[in-house]
């Protein structure tokens, strides 16, 4: 046994909740995002969350200057689980902070139109030094301090005034893959007693170029901004009463997915239909009685589908039944984890 | 019980002080300042024109990269650090990962943000608006046929590339906590050898913002000195642009017992923490850089007065330096007079995300080769109980020291490394 999973929401389009709850598999309604974006003859769609800037948890103004969107939603969501979970007190001063997202290249995109007039400055320019001056003059101090101040993590240490250990993790769906399996090591080391760990994403243009050549095909390309946040405990007496899901174990050789049995195969990290038929052949060895993924429904989730993923075990297995979980990402890096529930 | 240890089999570095530890020796040994006019954009016009960048020289190494490649490294100058790097390590490291399953080892690195190559981007904009600006990016951004983009990618992409080059492995991790980045990824990389989940772990990072995108963009937060960089100087005015990539290899103990190794040192400590102070700029007080060394020092649980060194992070800018010095006063308490400190962002500049791997590096060399490095532009020291070391460098013995980074947002990290040899 790996770790206890004690609270979990998120946040994906109208689905909300900062204890987790989803409606049952079979009401959750198809993806009905239409086109949103046509580049280099190719297409996609993609779906947002609509925030209201009335919300209680909304950001400060100034902040507000350099955050994204879904950077907005994680900041709210995790907000709201602190309001409502029962976290233990030590988890502000040493529990561990690690947040996947897709900060740094996402965050260029508010600055499309500023890049872009900053680049047309340069037509005018008749030597390097001209050049120089003018695009700086284009660029707004604003533009570094939303690339290094870290995306999500960073505000919600200082929104939850989080003292502990904390990292960003990279911007594909297997970064909050990575973030459990080291929030797992920190807490077996006490360097934490509790982990939460969370994963936000941008789908947008930015997004679809970074990804679209990497795939085999793009008929079909889903991709929708989302948010999810775990809170991980160590196995113990104390987790076990308040446990609602337990990670039993990893599995990243896939010679051993013949010898798992569970009752719910739950995978995700696909971008397109045939993407997604692709990554469920890659682990459809282990023995299972039904699959779900939440591409037909909502596209990818980025970092944030992780957590949708255990989400859906939570929410779904009756007690005593098991999961395995698999998540690939559109470099082919992949990773498996049994988890059941109590 | 005591934490295992991460025993630290080699680091290497591309650096402005040299490729390796060899160059890397020597430029410290005499007291280089890689300070020079930048050669890889025209800064004519800008208020700051120099920088710490990998000479020439070094750089001819990239014409053994594949032309798919090499339309990578000419848009991602930390791409191409980074492939410097591993190309000049290759047979090594593979010979070293050809020992123990690939399922046994991992990959940590520690990444800066992606930058736009502005001058190609421009030529090929015909349209001023970010559409024109989007029509420009899908002329230049394409695939290299190997799960790369010409220009824009995912962190994914330097673990990918390491794959190709050099031989697989069981665990990738990519971390973005901008100049605590390949800090993080040391400490993490540990942690994974010390929880028992590896046996060999590579981690480091690369970063570079010597391009007129990032240059100008980091130039307009003010935090680079118009003239020298000066740590820990009263009349420090900022920090020097700089760049990096590299790598350290730990091991764990049953690595070393089954290859028969002797490494000469270890990191038996980590601490990481937040400010939650300021999201653009660091805790005057230096709280959360006490909390991230404070841990790091209870992990590693050795005697105070054993601890000789600590490569400070050091910046030269007003915020950082007063607040670290304060901050190491209070951790050390009655040992402060007694630890060397000193920080060699002067020499080599700030990597930003690959700060942690450059300085640890530096560190791993000053530990095995007795050697403490001099704050080379110190002249008017602030005042502090420390041993801030004055321009010379001094010869001595470290048994443990420490080695901290803080970044943007307010994320601390600390390092503590053991001389096995001591």
């Amino acid at each position: 046994m790996l770790a206890a999973l004690t609270s979990i929401g998120f946040w994906e389009n109208t689905m909300f909740s900062v204890e987790g709850h989803l409606c049952q598999q079979e009401a959750l309604p198809l993806n009905d995002a239409s086109l949103t974006v046509q580049f280099e003859q190719l297409e996609a769609a993609f779906r947002q969350i609509q925030i209201a800037p009335t919300h209680p948890y909304y950001p400060k103004p100034s902040d507000l200057k350099i955050l994204r969107s879904d950077t907005v939603a994680a900041l709210i969501l995790a907000q709201e689980m602190q309001a409502q979970g029962n976290w233990e007190t030590s988890f502000a001063e040493d529990g561990a902070l690690l947040v996947a997202n897709s900060n740094f290249i996402d965050d260029n995109v508010l600055d499309f139109e500023q890049i872009a007039q900053a680049i047309a400055h340069l037509q005018t320019a008749s030597d390097p030094s001209t050049e120089n001056k003018l695009f700086g003059a284009g660029i707004s101090p604003l533009l570094p301090l939303r690339t290094l101040t870290n995306g999500a993590q960073s505000f919600i240490a200082q929104y939850l005034h989080f003292y502990g250990s904390s990292s960003t993790y990279g911007s594909t769906g297997i970064a909050t893959v990575q973030a459990v399996k080291d929030a797992c090591n920190l807490m077996a080391l006490r360097q934490s007693s509790s982990a939460l760990i969370g994963g936000c994403h941008f789908a947008n243009l930015f997004s679809f170029i970074n990804n679209c050549h990497l795939l085999n095909e793009t008929a079909g390309y889903a991709e929708a901004s989302a948010t999810s946040f775990l809170m991980l405990e160590p196995v113990s007496a104390a987790s076990a009463s308040k446990a609602r899901l337990w990670l039993e174990s990893w599995h990243d050789q896939r010679q051993e997915f013949e010898e798992i049995t569970v009752d719910l195969l739950i995978y995700g990290g696909a971008f397109t239909p045939s993407h997604d038929a692709e990554i469920y052949a890659n682990c459809a060895q282990v023995r299972h009685t039904k699959s779900f993924s939440w591409f037909a429904h909502t596209g990818n989730l980025g970092a944030a589908e992780f957590g949708m993923l255990l989400a859906a075990a939570m929410n779904w297995l009756q007690a005593g039944q098991s999961a395995f979980l698999y998540l690939e990402d559109v470099y082919g890096v992949w990773s498996g984890l049994k988890v059941s529930k109590p | 019980m005591s934490t295992p240890k991460a025993y630290i089999l080699d680091t290497h570095t591309a650096s402005p002080l040299g490729l390796g530890t060899q160059q890397l020796h020597a430029a410290l040994v005499n007291q280089v300042k890689a300070k020079a006019p930048i050669h890889q954009f025209d800064p004519t016009g800008l208020q700051q024109t120099e920088a710490c960048e990998l000479s020439r020289e070094h750089e001819q190494l990239l014409s053994q990269l594949p032309a798919a490649w090499k339309v990578v490294a000419d848009n991602d100058r930390k791409f191409a650090l980074w492939a410097l790097a591993l190309l000049s390590q290759k047979t090594a490291l593979q010979a070293l990962l050809s020992r123990v399953e690939p399922a046994r080892t991992a990959l940590f690195l520690g990444l800066g943000a992606n930058a736009f190559p502005v001058d190609r981007i421009a030529k090929a904009v015909t349209n001023y608006s970010a559409f024109g600006l989007n029509e420009a990016i899908a002329a230049l951004n394409y695939s290299n046929g190997f799960q790369a983009n010409s220009i824009f990618n995912h962190a994914d992409l330097y673990s990918c590339y390491f794959e190709q080059l050099i031989a697989p492995i069981g665990y990738k991790r990519n971390l973005m906590t901008a100049c605590s980045s390949s800090t993080q990824a040391i400490a993490l990389g540990a942690a994974q050898i010390m929880a028992g989940q590896a046996d060999l772990v590579i981690a480091g990072g690369t970063d570079s913002i010597i391009n007129q995108f990032a240059y100008i963009s980091f130039g307009k937060l003010g935090v680079l000195s118009l003239d020298q960089c000066k740590p820990f100087d009263s009349g420090r005015s900022g920090t020097i642009a700089g760049e990096c990539a590299g790598f350290t290899i730990l091991a764990s103990e049953r690595f070393v017992q089954e290859q028969g190794l002797d490494p000469t040192l270890a990191l038996i400590g980590f601490g990481n923490s937040m400010d939650a102070y300021k999201i653009t700029a660091p805790d005057p007080s230096g709280l959360g850089v006490e909390r991230a060394m404070k841990k790091a020092l209870a992990m590693a649980n050795f005697p105070l007065q054993e601890l000789d060194y600590i490569n400070a992070h050091g910046t030269g800018t007003r915020s950082n330096d007063e607040a670290e010095l304060r901050a190491i006063e209070r951790v050390l308490g009655a040992h402060s007079s007694n630890v060397a400190v000193s920080s060699t962002k002067d020499r080599h500049g700030h990597a930003i995300a690959a700060a942690g791997i450059q300085e640890f590096h530096v560190l791993c060399t000053c530990m095995n080769q007795d050697l403490i490095v001099a704050n080379l532009s110190l002249t008017a020291p602030l005042q502090t109980s420390l041993h801030l070391l004055d321009q010379h460098n001094e010869h001595k013995k470290i048994r443990y020291a420490l080695s901290n980074n803080f970044a943007f947002g307010g994320v601390n990290c600390s390092l503590v490394v053991q001389n096995l040899n001591r």
